[in-house]
């Protein structure tokens, strides 16, 4: 039985007495089940929730207004997988110099818990040279000679600090505002909320460099309770951009449509019936994964830039790189893709291998990211772009003023141990102060003495600047409205334009 | 009357204990806490004999119909509940006020009339029981008479004398000769720098949150802060403040306790101090707590120059004066006509009409029927993109001059010429414009330069030359003109990355 039959078959099945009187009694049957499940089903069928907007089923991702006038449109994520060293790259400690190679005071160690450092470790000067750049006199080390050319573009957080120190519940906390899985991430969110701008591209895309996925797994781009429309989709810069988005063998696009539409048109029956959001979600995605057949390879495909963005960039196209994605980033933000994700993985400089010390890969990967980066941000301006849309950068924790020795013994290599207190995320563009940095860490960059900011009041700010409320952007869940920030996050109006 | 007696005696079984308790020699502290802790109650169980006697009252004028009559025989008992329950909220009242938290005259009048009531009310169930009717009635008028005055007064001791008409509208008051609403009591301030720090800042912030509990009228915990002797002598936990030690000041301490602890202040129920509030009060205090010295006579750290800033101009903000206009906003069929087309359409806030489109459709040429359909909204688009949008054959950008009320607006990578450039001279409000990659020339610089509004240009890959430019400047001397491609030689030299010294490579 072909496609075409097979939907034949369902529309007379779908009307005959037989059909009729199961509908009436599974009906029923839906109606208690959903007022008892407390909308856990029909939230999303056509609803206006707690939160004010009104998102109806058959157009998931349409753009919706946002609570009040935002000044960023779009978001552009740069998180450094591993946790990069603030003490190697912004965080710039003349004090901690000092102190090297000496013993680490009982003092800073009493209560606390680390990944790897036992006993009494040795205090770790910064590993390179740092200088002030441009007018606002930013320090940043030797590390990011192209970065440094863009500071009075950029707003420093130097007291940032979170609630997890193993890899995995940190990004969690950081991506979706909880250490444990099942929440939606932020990218989730903000499309739930907004929709987007392009029907044609999914509006939350997450593009991975480095090696690696995230400790977290998928689920840090996971959409959680919300539908699954609003999940984030991976892009890959060698090979096809979308898994299994071309036709496969033998069909052609004209039969690979009709298809869609038949499949879409049974669906919907079903949903008619059932109710289902995640029905709906099924449909927009067939719906989707067919109009990205063409627009995603010809988004993706950064062949046709000139030599010059190339250069300036540092691409290869063909290649998996840190910096395709930071170009493919600018292309899907001029596209209007609502929430753009990279992860660069291979930050986690322990120090235990040469890949992961200070003095090697964290090397490599400073020497990875910082030519893209700076490209990004000059292009973003150039275009007129970087006035909304918000780039942040970060990782999900911070490391140890005190050289990590795992087991109790000097390592070979030199590297830091995770850390909670203190770290430094950068934000620039879409409505935020630039040249500015905002709070402080004690004399060794051990803890933030001075306007500190929580993971949840970074992810406050960055709604905030999209136009959202934080408290009201909420998804009834389970009985009870849920929100990215769950019940903390304060916006840090004091780096707001 | 034997009703009466019996009540009588469950209230006396009540109290007995509690004064016996007190007979047997607790410690003294301990005894004016237990008169304290019963007189809180007084707030509680004044509310029976408010109920009751206006019940009772009630009863009396209802039972004149002929449908109510029996209601007549029930108002003896009301009233005797409600003269027992007066008995009550006078002892507990009387209790509340040893604390010495009340005082002045209104205290006196609320003691005295409401004894009143009682004593009314009194007079009023003999007379009634010696059935004479007339002088009853006049004597329970009475009772009710005092009983609302003594309310009110009671309402004034709690919550301050000006809570019921704070927020009466000044027609109201016109009508009932009372003088127009004091103006916002955070007067203004024009000159920063002559502004008193006590007077036009502290006192406004306490007058809010500190003053409605602790004013001549009702003093808790013995502190006034309605005057200025008052911070200076401070209250039963000793001086409120310590000039020149916000750190040690009680009154510090106490605003930044958390919210759930038992002292914070203002306490749990009343709206706290705002973090720049406090920031204010403790600046006051580190000052010497000066009564007198003007913002300039003290030094302002930058947090508090930040908040006097906001102060003085609360309205400091950057948005565009349209977005404060009010327009009728898109029909339903408009909008979802230019979705159908391919555009992207949303309000730019769920507050306002004004809406954002968009037209990221690549290879989708704009053709008379999406032009027209976008043109139905030229009133309430106020962000429009048109970036790389391509036109179809014989249509041509003129349609731009009915969007006025554009502040965003993207024509990057299109083929607008110097002719249809001059459509854009209505557009007042316009502030952003990206031109980049266009074949505009220097005839578009005159047209520009009556956008007084603008404030970015992007003008990069265009014909207009550095001449045209700087006229632009200097027609809008705040626009930021972006028009140099993006740096050519952006590579730093490979060795000043090997260069770079490694200080403590071990």
């Amino acid at each position: 039985m072909n496609i075409f039959e097979e939907e034949q078959y369902r529309q007379a099945e779908l009307n005959t007495r037989r059909q009729f009187l199961r509908k009436c009694i599974s009906g029923m049957g839906g109606i208690a089940l959903g007022s008892l499940m407390g909308s856990a089903l029909t939230s999303c069928g056509s609803d206006s929730t707690s939160s004010g907007l009104v998102r109806s089923s058959d157009n998931p991702m349409g753009a919706l207004p946002s609570h009040f006038l935002p000044k960023a449109k779009r978001v552009i994520y740069l998180h450094m997988a591993g946790a990069p060293s603030q003490l190697e790259l912004f965080d710039y400690k003349p004090e901690l110099q000092k102190l090297d190679g000496l013993d680490c005071p009982p003092s800073l160690l009493e209560g606390k818990r680390f990944a790897f450092i036992k006993g009494t470790p040795k205090m770790l000067g910064p590993q390179f040279n740092f200088a002030q750049h441009g007018q606002s006199g930013a320090w940043m080390s030797d590390r990011l000679p192209h970065l440094s050319g863009c500071v009075d573009d950029m707003t420093f957080l130097k007291a940032m600090h979170t609630n997890e120190f193993n890899h995995a519940p940190a990004q969690l906390l950081l991506q979706t505002g909880s250490a444990r899985l099942g929440k939606p991430s932020m990218g989730s969110w903000v499309t739930y909320g907004l929709g987007s701008e392009n029907q044609n591209l999914p509006g939350f895309m997450v593009l991975v460099s480095g090696g690696k996925t995230p400790s977290a797994g998928k689920s840090i781009w996971g959409s959680g309770f919300l539908p699954t429309v609003y999940q984030g989709v991976q892009c890959r810069s060698k090979g096809d951009p979308v898994l299994y988005l071309s036709d496969p063998k033998g069909m052609s696009k004209a039969l690979r449509e009709q298809s869609i539409q038949a499949i879409n048109k049974l669906n919907q029956k079903q949903f008619e019936e059932i109710g289902d959001p995640e029905i709906m979600t099924r449909i927009s995605q067939y719906e989707m994964a067919f109009k990205m057949q063409t627009s995603v390879p010809e988004t993706m495909d950064i062949k046709d830039e000139p030599e010059y963005i190339h250069k300036m960039y540092g691409t290869q196209p063909g290649q998996s790189s840190f910096a395709n994605n930071c170009l493919l980033a600018r292309r899907l933000a001029e596209k209007g893709v609502r929430f753009i994700q990279l992860y660069h993985w291979g930050w986690d400089a322990h120090g235990a291998a040469k890949s992961e010390a200070i003095n090697h890969g964290f090397k490599e990967r400073c020497h990875e990211v910082d030519q893209p980066i700076a490209a990004l941000l000059k292009d973003l301006k150039q275009r007129g772009l970087l006035d909304d849309t918000l780039v942040v950068w970060g990782g999900e924790f911070g490391r140890t003023p005190m050289r990590e020795n795992r087991g109790g013994k000097e390592m070979k290599f030199v590297g830091r141990d995770h850390h909670l207190e203190a770290f430094t995320t950068w934000m620039a563009g879409g409505g935020i102060k630039p040249g500015m940095t905002y709070g402080e860490t004690d004399e060794i960059g051990y803890y933030g003495i001075k306007d500190r900011v929580h993971v949840h009041d970074l992810q406050a700010t960055i709604l905030h600047q999209l136009g959202l409320n934080h408290e009201k952007l909420t998804y009834h869940f389970q009985g009870r409205d849920f929100r990215l920030t769950d019940v903390h996050g304060e916006v840090v109006k004091k780096i707001i334009a | 009357m034997r009703k009466t007696v019996y009540l009588l005696l469950i209230f006396q079984l009540i109290t007995i204990p509690i004064l016996y308790a007190q007979g047997v020699g607790a410690a003294a502290e301990e005894t004016s806490d237990l008169w304290l802790f019963i007189g809180r109650f007084h707030p509680l169980i004044v509310h029976l004999p408010i109920g009751f006697i206006m019940l009772a009252f009630l009863m009396e004028v209802m039972a004149r119909w002929p449908k109510f009559k029996h209601l007549e025989q029930s108002v003896s008992f009301v009233l005797t509940l409600g003269i027992l329950s007066s008995v009550g909220a006078a002892v507990f009242g009387y209790l509340l006020s040893l604390s010495g938290e009340y005082q002045g005259s209104t205290l006196d009048w609320h003691l005295w009339l409401g004894l009143s009531t009682l004593g009314f009310a009194i007079i009023a169930l003999v007379l009634k029981v010696k059935q004479a009717n007339t002088a009853y009635f006049t004597f329970l008028s009475a009772s009710v008479i005092c009983l609302t005055l003594t309310g009110h007064l009671g309402g004034n001791l709690t919550h301050g004398s000006d809570y019921l008409v704070r927020y009466m509208p000044n027609s109201l008051r016109a009508m009932t000769g009372m003088p127009p609403k004091p103006e916002s009591k955070r007067k203004p301030i024009t000159n920063l720098e002559e502004a008193i720090v006590f007077d036009d800042l502290i006192k406004p912030i306490t007058d809010n949150s500190c003053e409605s509990c602790h004013n001549a009228e009702k003093t808790k915990g013995n502190l006034r802060l309605d005057t200025k002797e008052g911070f200076l002598k401070g209250g039963e936990n000793g001086p409120s403040l310590v000039p020149g030690q916000a750190a040690h000041s009680e009154l510090i301490k106490r605003v930044k306790l958390p919210k759930d602890h038992e002292d914070v202040m203002p306490p749990e129920g009343k709206k706290p101090l705002t973090k720049e509030e406090i920031a204010l009060l403790e600046w006051w205090i580190n000052n010497d707590a000066s009564f007198d010295k003007k913002i300039a006579e003290v030094e302002v750290p930058d947090d508090i120059k930040e908040i006097l800033d906001a102060l003085v101009n609360p309205q400091q903000s950057s948005l565009s004066p349209l977005y404060a206009m009010e327009i009728k906003p898109a029909s339903k069929d408009e909008v979802e006509t230019l979705k159908d087309m391919g555009f992207s359409v949303s309000p730019i806030s769920a507050e306002s009409p004004f809406i954002q489109v968009s037209y990221l459709i690549s290879g989708q040429p704009l053709n008379e029927e999406s032009i027209k359909a976008l043109k139905k909204v030229a009133k309430q688009t106020t962000w429009l993109n048109l970036g790389k949008a391509a036109l179809a054959d014989g249509q041509k950008f003129t349609f731009l001059k009915d969007f006025n009320h554009l502040t965003q607006l993207h024509l990057e990578k299109t083929a607008i010429t110097d002719e249809e450039v001059k459509n854009l001279v209505q557009m007042e409000f316009l502030e952003y414009l990206n031109l980049y990659n266009t074949a505009i020339t220097d005839k578009s610089v005159e047209p520009l330069t009556a956008l007084k509004r603008l404030r970015k240009i992007y003008l990069w890959e265009t014909q207009v030359s550095e001449d045209g430019k700087s006229s632009l400047q200097k027609a809008i001397p705040e626009l930021a003109i972006i028009a140099d491609g993006l740096p050519q030689n952006f590579d730093v030299p490979l060795d000043s990355l090997n260069d770079s010294t490694v200080i403590a490579a071990k």
